[in-house]
């Protein structure tokens, strides 16, 4: 026995010691590491091939786009040093930053900015948003001309987002490029990637706008909230993006650590599916709307963190207009506008949503029983759930819908134009008056008239309701207080190059 | 014997071939097109059903099986939706940590089971007894995810010994096995006890004891080695389980094993990569199964003779 125990521990022994790699302890005075910890890790490492918030911010260190998008908003210089857009709106010149290389120490140049550009453009991911380029050229080595097919103003902020340069020598030279291995022009570059658990980077040192502060940068993928919470404090990690509400308290009590937090673009909504009924009938979409209380979503599901939604556009943004507020809850009006529609007595439908809403379902479920409405919910794979909206397999669905930047156009034109049945308007909305005010943002050159067309429309889908934004989801990040130039971003987009040890 | 071996091989097959047709039939059943998975929400409809014809995925299904069988012979797993790896790369990758996870697990749940289990036996109704019996019912009671939570508090936070999550060093790898081995050391423990509480009843121990010999050989040399063969096998098929039953512990401590694969496959429908994970594991446990059922041969003589009778 005693001999099949040693046998037993030796095997044991020798499987751990595969497993086990270097801890990457710092050496004493400053720290020259970064652990972030995030709920999964990058789905792809292609700048142009993914569709998740937590990849953008691991790419945006890797690969440089053209243009940033700066915390508040503005559009800063990326590759490119300085850009002009001729006055019709059409014409955008960038000029890219003299000496900057890939990470294999090769030049970066504009043909390899409209390699990627029409990478962008060629993408199941996120060609979508740049089906408006007309063309793309290579003017000179640091000089890269983009026309388009229509002004359109949130191209740069699309740009900031997407364009990541990446090789055309090394694409087209590598097979699966972006499989094993990556190359950018970015901050950090890529060392290893194991799957499922940490993905390491390192400070590049000929980067244009010179080497990051911080050297050694690692993202770990923390599968549970409450010990990556526990993690933190301990010290394993520096940052957590995303912190559970259950976990704040604890991050908040630490006087070790910082909780940061700002209302996000990405909202949490209840949508109804206009081509059948019971939902097809305007007053009765209205009738859910005056029976729903957004509060009291924002309570059970975040301990009221989140706030409310008034309007599906952001204050501050293109198109808000503080009179565009869903109405307060007024269930006498609400039961009125059930009996004229010819449900006085109530009915039943079918709402659909994932377990990540499921808080946000049952109280509007409870907020609907007092008009005698009841919901048969049924709760879905994220995967799955896409599958159900795409078919429209619903009578109503609690999701998620968010900018991608913050231009009205790129949530609102998906959401409600009648054409976009399969890439966001699942609820089949389909009026020609909203269709001609979404044309008219999309294609007016100045804010003012953009300003004036989205009102209009967002006047009508406040009548109509198709859907109701219901909270904002609150974005966080919790950090060492240790860490300098770190904060909460509304886009959710973490930049490590602005970070620095104290 | 190798005839037994290879007997028990060859019903491996029908096994595997089954758990293939449940995973497949219910994968098919589950909505979400391949297409849409890979190429993302935002895919044009023509794009993606001219992936979706590609993968088959409008193939009658028993084509589809019949393809992905042709394909598991041939030992491609098919790729990855969502990272496009291949499946048998990212089983690979995480399999280390996964065995070497149920192995610290199977030692600790032996090491403190089996010792536990005769005290227990030996001294059948004192209050030593009843306490070990409640506390492992305690444990398999309590689940897995609460209990990481506080052994991490206690030992990560308030001690400061091991660390909260990972699986890069050995350290990484002893909260995990801990919550793995309590929550299910009861299997092993009760029956530890039930099997030693036999063997004391039996002729040849109270003979023993009649000529004279010591309580500690008796226990140990006589009792123990007649009683560990229902034991061993009772720690090999929780070995068994143990592969596949990490999900939760290496979720909690965040550990890149085959578990925390599983559950990300299933939570973006990523079909091969799902139904590559279940088929693998379903073919260790048979593993293991298979080495228990062998290694009684070696440790009980009397099975032994009987095969080579045959």
């Amino acid at each position: 026995m005693k001999k099949r125990c040693v046998a037993l521990a030796l095997i044991l022994a020798f499987m751990v010691s595969l497993t086990a790699c270097s801890s990457g302890e710092n050496t004493d005075g400053k720290k020259d590491s970064i652990t972030i910890g995030v709920s999964y890790l990058a789905t792809s490492m292609d700048p142009q091939g993914y569709d998740t918030q937590i990849t953008e911010s691991i790419l945006s260190n890797v690969y440089e786009p053209l243009v940033r998008v700066a915390a508040d908003g503005s559009i800063i210089p990326g590759a490119a040093e300085k850009w002009t857009v001729s006055e019709d709106g059409l014409v955008y010149t960038f000029s890219l930053f003299p000496d900057m290389y890939f990470h294999d120490g090769s030049k970066v140049t504009a043909e390899d900015a409209a390699f990627s550009l029409q990478r962008c453009v060629d993408s199941s991911f996120v060609g979508t948003y740049f089906k408006y380029i007309d063309k793309i050229e290579a003017v000179d080595e640091q000089t890269l001309q983009v026309t388009l097919k229509y002004a359109y103003s949130p191209f740069l902020a699309l740009a900031g987002a997407y364009s990541g340069i990446t090789s055309k020598a090394y694409v087209e030279s590598t097979e699966d490029p972006f499989l094993r291995q990556t190359m950018g022009s970015g901050p950090y570059k890529f060392i290893s990637y194991t799957q499922g658990e940490s993905m390491k980077f390192e400070a590049f040192d000929k980067y244009h706008l010179g080497e990051a502060p911080i050297k050694y940068l690692t993202y770990k993928m923390t599968a549970n909230g409450s010990s990556a919470a526990l993690a933190l404090r301990n010290g394993e990690l520096d940052a957590l993006i995303g912190v559970d509400t259950t976990n704040r308290a604890q991050i908040q009590n630490d006087e070790n650590l910082v909780l940061s937090n700002t209302q996000s673009l990405m909202s949490s909504l209840i949508a109804f599916n206009c081509a059948q009924a019971p939902f097809d009938d305007p007053k009765v979409r209205m009738a859910m709307v005056l029976a729903i209380d957004k509060e009291a979503v924002s309570m059970a599901a975040t301990d009221g963190i989140a706030k409310v939604a008034d309007s599906h556009i952001p204050e501050g943004m293109v198109g808000y207009s503080s009179e565009d507020k869903t109405p307060e809850p007024d269930l006498e009006k609400a039961k009125q506008l059930l009996a004229e529609a010819g449900y006085a007595d109530g009915f039943t439908f079918k709402l659909v949503t994932t377990s990540a809403r499921s808080i946000h379902a049952e109280v509007i479920l409870e907020n609907l029983l007092a008009l005698n409405v009841k919901a048969e919910m049924e709760i879905v794979e994220t995967a799955a759930f896409y599958d159900v909206l795409g078919k429209g397999a619903f009578d109503a669905y609690i999701g998620g819908w968010g900018y991608i930047c913050p231009d009205p156009d790129v949530y609102i034109y998906d959401m409600f134009y009648s054409q976009n049945v399969s890439t966001g308007n699942y609820v089949r909305y389909n009026n020609p008056e909203v269709d001609k005010y979404l044309d008219e943002g999309r294609y007016a050159l100045t804010t003012e008239e953009r300003q004036a067309a989205y009102e209009n429309a967002m006047r009508i889908i406040r009548e109509e309701v198709p859907n109701i934004p219901l909270i904002w989801n609150d974005a966080n990040i919790a950090y060492n207080k240790n860490l300098q130039g770190i904060e909460a971003v509304n886009t959710e987009q973490y930049f490590v190059y602005n970070y620095s040890w104290a | 014997m190798y005839r037994y071996i290879a007997k028990r091989i060859c019903m491996l097959i029908p096994v595997l071939l089954g758990i293939t047709l449940i995973i497949f039939t219910i994968m098919s059943l589950a909505p979400g097109e391949p297409g849409r998975i890979i190429l993302g929400e935002r895919a044009s409809p023509e794009a993606v059903e001219e992936l979706n014809r590609e993968l088959g995925y409008y193939d009658p299904f028993i084509v589809q099986y019949l393809n992905y069988l042709k394909d598991i012979c041939t030992g491609n797993m098919g790729n990855s939706y969502k990272t496009g790896l291949p499946v048998i790369e990212e089983i690979m990758a995480r399999l280390p940590v996964t065995i070497s996870l149920a192995a610290l697990a199977m030692l600790f749940s032996t090491l403190m089971s089996v010792p536990l289990g005769v005290l227990a036996a030996v001294k059948q109704h004192s209050i030593f007894d009843s306490l070990t019996m409640v506390a492992a019912l305690f444990f398999t009671a309590m689940p897995a995810f609460w209990l990481g939570i506080l052994l991490i508090l206690f030992f990560s936070i308030y001690l400061g010994i091991f660390p909260v999550m990972g699986a890069s060093s050995f350290r990484h790898f002893v909260l995990p096995a801990l919550t793995l081995a309590l929550t299910n050391m009861a299997i092993d423990l009760r029956m530890t006890r039930s099997s030693m509480l036999e063997v004391m009843r039996q002729d040849y121990i109270r003979t023993a004891r009649a000529k004279g010999v010591s309580d500690k050989v008796v226990i140990f040399r006589h009792a123990l080695k007649n009683a560990m063969i229902p034991v061993i096998t009772s720690i090999g098929i929780n070995f068994g389980y143990l592969l596949g039953g990490t999900i939760v512990t290496e979720q909690v401590f965040g550990m890149p094993g085959l578990g925390s694969l599983l559950i990300n496959a299933i939570r973006t429908k990523d079909t091969p990569l799902l139904t590559g994970t279940v088929l693998f594991l379903a073919f260790m446990f048979s593993v293991v199964t298979l080495i228990v059922d062998v290694s009684y041969g070696f440790f009980d003589p009397k099975i032994k003779a009987q095969y080579q009778q045959r």
